[in-house]
């Protein structure tokens, strides 16, 4: 009888988190692949986030912290795993010359070959940032996440975010020179 | 986008507008996928395993016991089997036989050999004695691999023989001293890769133990041994304790720990002394030494890992490797020399692999002014400028050596 009853609350708190997970998937998946920067990876750490999720998804006191909560672990995972292999994942580790992005193959196909080339340029620009102000910067400006969500991801105050995001463009204004303007 | 052909001002923006969400969407695996990827990492029930829960308990408890217990068991066996292969070979098939045998056997069983030279001085015949400490696999497995290595050579199995009882907290050296206090033991066995001298050499205490089981027969104990720099003398017939005793590569001085000695006790006590001297190739007979060349062979290395301890496999495998010089070769320093014997072995053996390797002519033997015996002493290194510095060094050695 407990053994039935332990089983249907498994059932349950599985469906209530896939519930959940189905509306941050894509989000998460384009998080995954930020970190990562290869496709294999990304889903390795994404269905690895994922086992962790479900595990301590009792843990989960407010629902509507979900994707904090799990963006926040799929982050430190990625780091407890960079930290285990002692590797530093930064551009070089992207392949050299090969961006991310590239790789992602997140160009768009463009009309004009010069527009080509601003776009790569950015993406180029925004993968030389060190991992602690590109995610709060990508995050925020590309993938439509507001400070808080920011603050709750990496697990560093509202105030500090604003502080990376902030330097995040100033640095990235210096390394595109002076052709653009950030607001 | 402004009008003379440049686009926003606004690089995120630009990079965001360039986004192609739709595309990462449809690159994306779906979440199905990604949730089943997860149930197969982990089950996905969220409590502790079991043990988890009483780790905290069953190690308390097994700390109490502890605190209870006065000892452990801790009683092991040391069983010996000697295997006789029947033909005549070649010193140096012997030691490759030798070689291909060690390396197969696991590394808790000890090997130790002895080749007596018949009718020409480089064939005869070899015995290989096994020893190992709590094996009760012992004589499966060395017949398993002899058979394998050399069952062609036509082994005889000798009996598996129960030596001593020892205890299984005891280091080897404990264990080659208990070998040295039992009756009539002959040591070669113990040792699988024939340091024995070298060790006895290396760890005066042994030498001591060595001498107390000798003399305890006598009824007597030695108090201390110390070698010494000069000709052993006669004793002082104002103290027959003490006595002087020619060995190798230094005599040594022994004092018995008795009031007083009579002479003819003295002389009994230094015969047994030479005895056991001879008996572990400490002794200065030359003829000894080759009639054992097993036990105290010419060349004696020993390969250090890049940690700077003592690499016992590799020592063991080169050791069998170098093929020990004859007697007319080691005794006549003009037809032979020590690095033309351990280079060929030594190259084969490390491959790639980087090392420096050190040559020490030892001491002359009291006695043995004739015969070189060389310690060659390997250390494995990974870095090339560090050795290149060393290979200097070993080349201005081995030039004041002037082999």
């Amino acid at each position: 009888m407990v053994l039935q009853r332990n089983q249907d609350n498994v059932a349950v708190r599985n469906e209530q988190f896939t519930v959940h997970y189905e509306e941050i998937h894509l989000q998460a998946w384009r998080l995954a692949l930020y970190l990562c920067g290869r496709r294999e990876d990304a889903e390795d750490l994404l269905a690895e986030t994922v086992a962790g999720a479900i595990r301590n998804f009792d843990k989960l006191r407010d629902v509507s912290k979900f994707k904090g909560w799990f963006m926040k672990s799929m982050r430190n995972l990625h780091i407890d795993h960079i930290r285990r292999s002692k590797r530093q994942m930064d551009v070089a580790d992207f392949g050299g010359d090969v961006m991310v992005w590239e790789r992602l193959g997140r160009y768009p196909q463009l009309e004009g070959p010069h527009r080509s080339a601003e776009t790569r340029q950015v993406f180029r620009s925004i993968d030389m940032l060190p991992e602690s102000l590109r995610t709060p910067l990508v995050l925020n400006a590309l993938e439509g996440l507001d400070i808080k969500e920011i603050s709750d991801v990496m697990g560093i105050g509202v105030s500090a975010v604003k502080v990376r995001i902030h330097r995040a463009r100033k640095k990235l204004m210096e390394l595109l020179g002076e052709d653009f303007e950030v607001d | 986008m402004s009008g003379n052909g440049n686009f926003t001002k606004d690089p995120l923006d630009l990079a965001r507008s360039q986004m192609d969400f739709a595309r990462m969407a449809a690159d994306a695996p779906s979440s199905k996928e990604i949730l089943f990827k997860a149930q197969t990492i982990i089950p996905s029930t969220p409590s502790k395993p079991a043990w988890q829960k009483g780790a905290p308990l069953a190690g308390a408890a097994l700390a109490a016991g502890l605190l209870f217990t006065p000892m452990l068991p801790d009683d092991s066996s040391l069983d010996r089997l000697s295997v006789n292969f029947e033909g005549s070979m070649q010193r140096s098939e012997a030691q490759q036989l030798e070689f291909d045998i060690r390396n197969a056997l696991p590394a808790d069983i000890l090997m130790g050999r002895e080749f007596s030279a018949a009718g020409s001085e480089s064939a005869g015949r070899l015995t290989l004695v096994f020893t190992a400490a709590g094996e009760p696999r012992l004589e499966s497995m060395v017949t398993r691999v002899v058979d394998s290595t050399g069952g062609d050579r036509s082994p005889l199995y000798g009996k598996t023989v129960n030596e001593a009882r020892v205890s299984s907290r005891d280091s080897i050296v404990r264990r080659v001293t208990a070998m040295f206090a039992a009756d009539s033991s002959q040591i070669d066995y113990i040792d699988p890769d024939n340091h024995t001298a070298s060790e006895l050499l290396r760890r005066p205490e042994l030498i001591l133990a060595g001498l107390n089981g000798v003399l305890q027969h006598e009824g007597y104990a030695a108090r201390s041994v110390e070698f010494i720099d000069r000709q052993p003398q006669v004793a002082d017939k104002a103290d027959y304790r003490v006595i002087e005793l020619a060995a190798w590569p230094r005599p040594m001085r022994v004092v018995i720990d008795t009031v007083d000695l009579a002479s003819f006790e003295h002389e009994a006590l230094r015969q047994s002394c030479v005895e056991w001297l001879d008996s572990v190739n400490l002794g200065t007979d030359l003829h000894g030494l080759v009639r054992h060349p097993g036990e105290l062979l010419p060349i004696m290395v020993q390969v250090k890992g890049l940690d700077g301890i003592y690499d016992r496999a590799m020592t063991q495998k080169l050791q069998a490797m170098i093929i020990q010089p004859t007697k007319p070769e080691f005794t006549d320093t003009s037809t032979w020399d020590v690095q033309a014997a351990v280079k060929p072995p030594l190259v084969e053996l490390m491959g790639e692999r980087v090392c420096r390797v050190s040559y020490e002519q030892v001491d002359d033997p009291a006695y043995n002014r004739d015969v070189n015996f060389f310690w060659v002493e390997v250390t494995m290194t990974d870095s090339f400028e560090k050795q290149q510095k060393l290979d200097r060094r070993v080349e201005k050695l081995e030039q004041t050596i002037d082999f």
